[in-house]
């Protein structure tokens, strides 16, 4: 395969890679305001993804993938609300450790570099037509 | 003369075979043959490889359509039909010119 078709195709994955990213982020979000259904229960833990270069043996180039999608394990929020049904017996409600802040940036981040696949499609595609132009 | 028409001719095919998949088979004999391979086998083998492409584009879209690929997908795989059929066409255009020249020539 030529190196214009296979960097459109490397890009793709990339994007796709982006958009898992972007599910889980939209997860988080989502669930900013999930506790759990009994009393002192672990609410909604928020969801991290990391990547990793795997070498596609057709394209003989390193593409990348979604490596695993884990649970942070950093501290939960608390709220005291003893009319809540996941209050624990002093009256504390146990919240998602989401900070809609951080979503928000890691979205942005995501959009960025999608956008960044996307340009070296459009460039290559680009490349690829302006090469056959000079037949014409 | 007649070598430098199947010089050209060689160089099409050259530019056929580049876009033309390891899969198809066309016609190898024809493609070894010292007097060149036929305008008409180097066109067909070409539009085979660009009908293949575009085949597999259209299998994409109905995954698409039936939830199973993503858009991503279907964006490389449009394009890569199109960019295929483009070549085949930008080539036959110009082996078509050279036939014309040849036609237009005053005997």
């Amino acid at each position: 395969m030529d190196n214009l078709s296979a960097s459109s195709k490397i890009a793709a994955h990339g994007m796709k890679a982006q958009a898992t990213r972007l599910r889980v982020i939209s997860e988080n979000l989502a669930n900013v305001n999930s506790t759990s259904e009994v009393p002192g229960g672990e609410p909604y833990r928020r969801k991290l993804l990391t990547f990793r270069n795997a070498l596609d043996r057709q394209l003989e180039a390193n593409t990348v993938k979604v490596k695993r999608i884990y649970d942070d394990k950093s501290e939960l929020g608390v709220r005291y609300d003893p009319a809540h049904p996941a209050a624990d017996a002093n009256g504390y409600v146990l919240t998602p450790n989401v900070n809609p802040l951080i979503e928000m940036m890691d979205m942005r981040e995501a959009q960025r570099s999608y956008e960044a696949n996307m340009n070296v499609i459009s460039t290559s595609r680009q490349m690829l037509a302006k090469t056959l132009e000079l037949l014409r | 003369m007649a070598m430098d028409f199947n010089t050209a001719i060689s160089a099409y095919r050259e530019a056929a075979g580049a876009i033309r998949e390891a899969g198809t088979t066309g016609n190898a004999a024809a493609l070894g043959n010292p007097d060149g391979p036929s305008f008409v086998n180097m066109v067909t083998d070409s539009l085979q490889n660009a009908v293949e492409t575009g085949k597999q584009a259209e299998q994409v879209s109905m995954a698409k359509i039936a939830g199973q690929a993503s858009t991503m997908d279907v964006v490389t795989a449009v394009a890569n039909a199109q960019h295929s059929l483009e070549t085949v066409v930008a080539v036959r255009d110009k082996v078509l010119q050279a036939y014309q020249e040849i036609l237009r020539m005053p005997i």
